[in-house]
């Protein structure tokens, strides 16, 4: 909160009293707070609103409500979701309900739907394990997609799981995560892929960097 | 309007080719190990670098994350390179201005025991080395750990060595011969007694050893002993006396720099210092 003075105007740290009311300053500093947004954009926005239909700024203010009241993370494979119901995914009958892609955060989900190429499950783990932060096993949802392996009345559609795809990102972390999660889910006798690693369609060798090269090296397939 | 008259420049000056200084202060060259790295936004990234010349730097590199960068191979834990920095005032972050990526080290993310060794390395180096205090020796010994976790040689040996390395690098390598408070021939038959706060071995404190006073068997403190003499264990020693040698080192190192690595229980699972050991 802007400290006030006995105008009602809101004081600028460091400069004084603000020229701004305080409910100007306050959403100033709302969006100031948000990544990616400096204090210069931050203005343009508020004032932007200003300007606009006051339903256009409401319709904003009931979205920003309505994020925070009503989306959850989905109870089989905490994908976003809204309150009380498993995520479209998950509801969805037409997916192969055996095929579980494993991710790191939910916008990892939402790229590889983009791509139209996937049409099993997921599964969330709300981020990857990291030693050097202590981030363990215990911080993350490892142990309800395990139970999904484990009991199939708690995976969608209650079926048995058949193949595990690991999708984490391709960092010493996420390589790390993937032994640990190959290690627990293996012993269970599930199917562990990986994403392929290495030379993306359409680009050039010359311009690739070292370790794509390294991993499309060590990744190569056979032609056969 | 009338424009100032001054002297005509002289024309020597005007024949001058002009300079451009785009960058003031040139950038450093070194080569280093990423330690530790974390998103500081979308496309940049905050890392700790061993450097071999620099020492410990910590570092901004902007638009790191985007691809064309020049960052090749990115900026992550582990990853080797030789790079370019701009030096800042103390406080403030270095400005990583290349990261031409020379080394990996497969084998770690392909074995999570290895995963877990290489963790430990880098957890232990930035928590024991002080910024910009130049090792080269460590900076080499941690090099030549990951060559050996990715060549395949013992974990336990790799650990063990570069321990041994840091606390030598650091100033505070163990007193292994003589006892650490009295500097007489320690005492034990069976085994010898292991002080942190001394720094070093005492005389055997018997079955029942105090919590800051360890036990440890004779072959393990031989096993110290011989690298303090500058030698390595060999490939082929037993990975239960490298593993209680690198055990002893690693919780020294803890009680001595009251450092808590959380990547600790990771390579040595067993939690307890050395004072359960049986002569």
């Amino acid at each position: 909160m802007p400290a006030g003075n006995p105008n009602g105007r809101a004081t600028d740290p460091g400069t004084g009293p603000s020229a701004y009311p305080s409910a100007v300053v306050r959403l100033i500093d709302a969006f100031a707070r948000l990544p990616g947004i400096g204090r210069r954009s931050a203005e343009r926005l508020t004032f932007h609103l200003l300007k606009s239909e006051p339903e256009a700024a409401l319709s904003l203010s009931r979205a920003v409500a309505d994020l925070k009241n009503t989306v959850r993370h989905c109870p089989v494979c905490y994908n976003l979701a809204d309150q009380g119901d498993v995520c479209g995914v998950c509801a969805d009958p037409k997916r192969e309900r055996g095929r579980v892609l494993v991710v790191e955060q939910p916008k990892d989900l939402i790229a590889l739907e983009q791509t139209g190429m996937y049409r099993g499950l997921y599964h969330v783990l709300m981020g990857r394990l990291d030693p050097l932060d202590g981030v363990g096993p215990g911080e993350l949802t490892i142990d309800r997609l395990l139970a999904r392996l484990d009991d199939p009345a708690t995976n969608a559609g209650a079926t048995e799981v058949e193949e595990i795809i690991l999708g984490l990102n391709p960092t010493l972390e996420g390589d790390g995560t993937a032994l640990y999660l190959n290690e627990q889910i293996k012993s269970r006798g599930v199917r562990v892929t990986r994403l392929a690693r290495g030379l993306p369609t359409g680009g050039q060798l010359e311009f690739a960097n070292k370790a794509v090269l390294a991993d499309a090296i060590q990744g190569r397939q056979s032609m056969e | 309007m009338e424009f100032a008259r001054g002297p005509r420049p002289d024309a020597r000056i005007l024949a001058r080719p002009i300079v451009r200084y785009a960058c003031p202060v040139p950038p450093v060259p070194d080569q280093g190990v990423c330690i530790r790295q974390r998103e500081w936004s979308e496309t940049s990234q905050t890392a700790v670098i061993l450097a071999r010349e620099h020492g410990l730097l910590r570092v901004l590199a902007k638009g790191s994350r985007r691809d064309k960068a020049p960052y090749s191979g990115g900026l992550e834990v582990l990853a080797r390179a030789d790079f370019d920095f701009i030096a800042k005032p103390a406080g403030q972050l270095a400005l990583l201005t290349s990261w031409d990526l020379s080394e990996t080290y497969p084998a770690c993310r392909a074995e999570l025991p290895r995963f877990h060794a290489s963790m430990f390395l880098a957890d232990l180096v930035g928590r024991a080395v002080q910024d910009a205090d130049p090792h080269p020796k460590l900076h080499d010994a941690l090099v030549n750990a990951l060559r050996a976790l990715d060549a395949g040689d013992p974990v336990e040996r790799a650990l063990l060595v570069f321990q041994w390395t840091l606390l030598v690098e650091i100033g505070h390598k163990p007193e292994l011969t003589a006892h650490a408070g009295t500097g007489d021939p320690p005492r034990g038959a069976r085994a010898l007694g292991f002080s942190p706060d001394l720094g070093g071995v005492v005389d055997d404190p018997g079955p029942n050893p105090g919590e800051r006073t360890w036990r440890a068997r004779p072959e393990t403190i031989a096993t110290l002993r011989h690298l303090d003499a500058g030698g390595e264990p060999p490939v082929d020693a037993d990975p239960a006396a490298l593993e209680r040698s690198g055990r002893l080192l690693a919780h020294y190192t803890r009680a001595r720099l009251e450092i808590d690595p959380p990547t600790l229980g990771l390579v040595y699972p067993d939690p307890s210092p050395p004072r359960s050991e049986r002569g």
